[in-house]
């Protein structure tokens, strides 16, 4: 859950990403630059606010200039209960992690990746 | 309801925590008959947590909220230390938790007022909506909100230090608690802490300043006279971890005083109505209609003889002599109460930060098991009840709980009524600023909705108003 004072640790950082599971994204993951536009970063709750909102922050607040992606990473079984993940999932992570340790290696982050598996 | 009476909704309550709808009664000559604050959600946590082993409770309780598990963490906590037979817990024990629940009350507080409430007092109730929220407080004064953001953030380190985690820590065990705070984490809290009671003196500052400069239009918005309720300490001091109940009325008289609470039953009862999945807590010894009280803020310090640390109690000298000692019953004190608080969990922090004991090792207690327990803490938002019994086969069979806004329900709802008849009366149109002033009424309490159905659900916002045929003759929808 992301909160406000998020905004004051993100600016600390040259390069962020917001990683999540995601219920019915791209597989194996989809990954995208975040854009901060003029809306409001706030949602319905202060306890409920998005990556957007906490780029806008960080950037309004504490001049960051931190460069900011959001990853979800596909998931499959989110109706039982249990910790653990699915044998898809993990592939799936596996290749988000193998995606991200490229991306910090080389230090090019594409604006937006968005594989499907056939 | 009667066929002659109009009907305005407001859904969701917005600037609020949790969703709720409220629903104002109108007759045909476009008088406020009735304001309902509906809670609508339902989750049942009461229920489902029975059958779980009493050292879940701590932990599976603070589920029941995102947004203040802390006070559910220690309230559970300090219930499952009688059931492991513990009356005391160590000093050490009690001062990490004190510590957390400061933590707590501190962000808390400071988030409710930089981003929920000071819209309404920067800019006034009339402002654009498009300004009247924390973008607006970010552009126009982008310091104020950073100061915001940082204490908020100081809060929650403190209660991630103490608790394990910001959000449904696990620091706090039956009996005491499960780590002690070491000099390298009490140094980092340590070099801001100047700066928080600096900051927490200037946010006071704008609360008051508001207040006084703003009484004569805010003095009876949505007041009225109520009785007032909190924990207290043997010696009349406020205490916001631990105590027993105190009631006064309107004047200052005590209804009850020290009562301890086990005994929290003798003296409150709750009722359901048919509207609301909230219930309506009172004082028995003076029924339904006339026992009802407020919980929070402006209930502590006016129920309190005084505060034990020395800023805070000069700025409640000096919000007691606005009324000349006498209980102050405005509803919009309570964001001037909040930030006295703000400025005590500030002031004991730093207390506790220099308390050697924070670091021995002393940390758990044990004692002969017990089958029922009752703890009371003021969490930020009110008097929070917890009450379980547990068989000899370690699982909980009873659970009641009384959260913070649920003791504040008749009063919200009150002061919805009042708003509404003041603002509402006779105008032939709904404007946003009418609508703004009922929810700044409910603000002014910053309830949890969430907690107070033990829930969290969405609601698209639509104001409806019909006319006294049953017919739409106005709607406003809120994105």
């Amino acid at each position: 859950m992301l909160t406000v004072e998020d905004a004051s640790t993100v600016s600390e950082y040259d390069v962020v990403i917001f990683a999540d599971a995601s219920v019915d994204g791209a597989e194996p993951f989809f990954f995208k630059k975040i854009k901060i536009g003029s809306e409001s970063p706030l949602g319905f709750s202060s306890h409920h606010i998005e990556p957007e909102g906490v780029m806008a922050m960080a950037k309004d607040l504490f001049a960051a200039q931190t460069q900011s992606y959001v990853m979800g990473i596909r998931g499959y079984e989110f109706d039982e209960f249990g910790e653990r993940l699915s044998d898809r999932a993990q592939n799936n992570l596996l290749e988000a992690i193998d995606f991200v340790e490229r991306c910090f290696r080389t230090k090019k982050f594409p604006n937006s990746f968005n594989t499907n598996i056939n | 309801m009667s066929e002659d009476m109009k009907r305005v909704i407001i859904e969701p309550v917005t600037r609020v925590e949790g969703h709720g709808k409220v629903s104002i009664y109108m007759d045909k000559e476009n008088r406020v008959k009735q304001a309902r604050l509906h809670i609508v959600e339902f989750r049942g946590f009461e229920r489902f947590i029975q059958g779980r082993p009493y050292w879940e409770v701590p932990v599976l309780v603070q589920r029941l909220c995102g947004i203040c598990p802390v006070s559910h963490h220690l309230a559970a906590s300090k219930a499952m230390d009688q059931i492991v037979g513990v009356d005391q817990i160590t000093p050490t024990a009690e001062k990490l938790r004190r510590l957390c629940h400061y933590g707590q009350m501190f962000q808390s507080h400071v988030l409710h007022f930089f981003h929920l409430c000071s819209p309404d007092l920067l800019f006034g109730f009339d402002a654009d909506p498009s300004e009247r929220n924390v973008i607006g407080v970010i552009k126009k004064n982008p310091e104020l909100a950073k100061q915001g953001v940082l204490m908020r953030k100081f809060g929650q380190e403190i209660i991630k230090a103490t608790a394990g985690k910001k959000i449904h820590g696990t620091g706090s065990i039956p009996g005491g608690v499960n780590k002690n705070l070491s000099i390298a984490e009490r140094d980092v809290f340590l070099k801001d802490i100047e700066q928080m009671v600096t900051w927490a003196h200037g946010a006071l500052k704008i609360a008051k300043d508001y207040t006084t400069e703003h009484l004569n239009d805010i003095k009876d918005f949505g007041s009225f006279e109520s009785n007032h309720m909190a924990l207290v300490r043997k010696d009349g001091a406020m205490d916001l971890y631990d105590g027993n109940l105190r009631a006064i009325d309107a004047q200052g008289n005590k209804i009850f005083d020290q009562i301890k609470p086990m005994d929290y039953t003798l003296h409150i009862q709750e009722e359901v109505r048919d509207w609301s999945y909230m219930k309506f807590p009172f004082i028995k010894s003076l029924g339904n209609e006339k026992g009802w009280y407020r919980v929070g803020p402006l209930a502590r310090i006016n129920a309190c003889d005084f505060i034990d640390t020395p800023a805070a109690e000069k700025e409640r000298k000096e919000f007691m002599a606005l009324t000349a000692g006498k209980p102050n019953n405005i509803t919009m004190a309570y964001h001037w109460t909040r930030m006295i608080e703000t400025l005590h969990a500030i002031e004991k922090i730093k207390e506790l930060l220099n308390d050697p004991d924070l670091q021995r090792n002393d940390l758990v207690t044990k004692g002969e098991r017990r089958e029922e327990a009752v703890a009371i803490i003021e969490a930020p938002r009110g008097t929070l009840f917890h009450h379980y019994k547990v068989d000899k086969n370690d699982q909980v069979v009873m659970a009641n709980l009384i959260v913070s806004t649920t003791n504040n329900n008749q009063s919200m709802n009150t002061a919805v009524q009042r708003v509404a008849e003041e603002y509402l009366n006779g105008k032939p149109k709904i404007t946003e600023g009418l609508l703004n002033r009922v929810e700044v009424a409910i603000r002014a309490y910053d309830p949890c909705l969430s907690c107070a159905t033990h829930a969290l659900g969405q609601m698209p916002l639509a104001i409806s108003l019909f006319d006294d045929n049953g017919q739409l003759i106005d709607r406003k929808v809120k994105e």
